[in-house]
């Protein structure tokens, strides 16, 4: 072996040239900035108050464990992240970590954000945070993506908990209340992601990951995005129902779901690949506003219930 | 003679690798400081919160 050899082993395997934005990347930022929208308007919906620099921690932890969740999928799904068009760009199937060093910070940043969590603000948060960052890279990640066409219903359990650990960040419980922000999110996973999974079915079938569409068809895809859309368009009226927001809250919560149910019914009745997934692109453009308008009209009318 | 082999052993790093381990040392270092102070300012908030809580 030559020292020319050795020096060569060394600058390709050993040492990264990973700058700091990369390994941001493996966090998935969109994810992340979702995690904290959420998990403050379940620390603005909670009764009580706490210090505004530990609010601030918790909100901190938080975002960085579901981070945390992201880089330890990215490890994980290295494999089929590179032959999807959708992932391909993603740091370690672009070359620029190795999947060893996203599974270190992943575990690293796990570590830490559940351990501050618990040490200054309270251990329900924490285990809240520590169980969603296992069920999310473990649960779902390792065991449900690749092996049933539910992975997205029972893993969307992972997106869902956010608003819960900020109420608990807050009151240091889970009540019924929290239940239902975490329903709302729960419910909302599967008609989103199916929506998008059923033009991108190619996509998922290279990848060989079962998704609905894959396994099921796409009718009975479409089928399932109209069941789903009902129970979430009433899951968004709770808090108005159970007392917890405002009237006018459920008004506009309830314009809301009339429009994702006929969204929903659209994608049910004349949804197909001939007019390329017009439908299915419409619902799920529609569903990341959705998402967004129930859970900032939530916070304004706690806002508004805590000032008045 | 051993000292010159060892030497010539050592990783070169190139000037990219150079310029990334500097950009993550620093960013790094900025955590290192951000985590003393939130476990600083965390602990006197929690012990002000436990002392209003208490009444004292």
């Amino acid at each position: 072996m030559t020292v020319e050899t050795v020096n060569n082993e060394h600058q390709t395997s050993g040492i990264t040239s990973a700058m700091p934005a990369d390994f941001y990347r493996l966090l998935k930022p969109r994810v992340m900035y979702l995690v904290i929208f959420t998990a403050i308007i379940g620390m603005l919906m909670a009764p009580g108050s706490i210090n505004p620099f530990l609010g601030f921690v918790a909100i901190l932890c938080i975002s960085i464990g579901a981070g945390a969740s992201g880089a330890l999928n990215m490890w994980y799904d290295a494999d089929i992240d590179a032959v999807m068009d959708r992932t391909a760009k993603r740091p370690i199937p672009d070359g620029k970590v190795e999947a060893s060093q996203a599974f270190s910070f992943g575990i690293v940043l796990s570590l830490f954000s559940v351990a501050v969590l618990g040490l200054l603000v309270n251990w329900l948060s924490a285990f809240l945070l520590a169980f969603t960052i296992f069920f999310y890279a473990v649960i779902y990640t390792m065991w449900l993506k690749r092996s049933t066409p539910q992975n997205i219903v029972i893993g969307g359990a992972a997106g869902a908990f956010p608003p819960m650990i900020g109420w608990a960040a807050v009151t240091g419980t889970v009540t019924i209340e929290s239940i239902v922000l975490f329903a709302i999110i729960f419910l909302w996973t599967p008609p989103h992601f199916w929506a998008l999974a059923l033009w991108r079915l190619q996509d998922y079938d290279n990848a060989g990951v079962p998704m609905m569409p894959n396994v099921k068809g796409e009718k009975s895809t479409r089928n399932q995005i109209f069941a789903y859309s009902i129970p979430l368009a009433i899951s968004s009226i709770l808090p108005t129902m159970m007392g917890f927001a405002s009237l006018y809250y459920g008004i506009f919560a309830a314009i809301l779901g009339i429009c994702f149910v006929f969204l929903g019914y659209k994608v049910w009745k004349d949804g197909n690949s001939e007019n390329k997934y017009a439908h299915e692109k419409k619902l799920f453009g529609f569903s990341i506003f959705y998402l967004f308008a129930i859970f900032a009209a939530l916070g304004v009318d706690a806002i508004i219930a805590k000032v008045l | 003679m051993y000292e010159a082999e060892f030497t010539k052993e050592t990783v070169e790093l190139t000037a990219e690798q150079k310029k990334a381990r500097r950009a993550r040392n620093v960013v790094v270092a900025f955590c290192l400081i951000a985590f003393i102070l939130i476990m600083f300012f965390g602990t006197m908030a929690k012990m002000a919160s436990v002392i209003e809580a208490s009444g004292a």
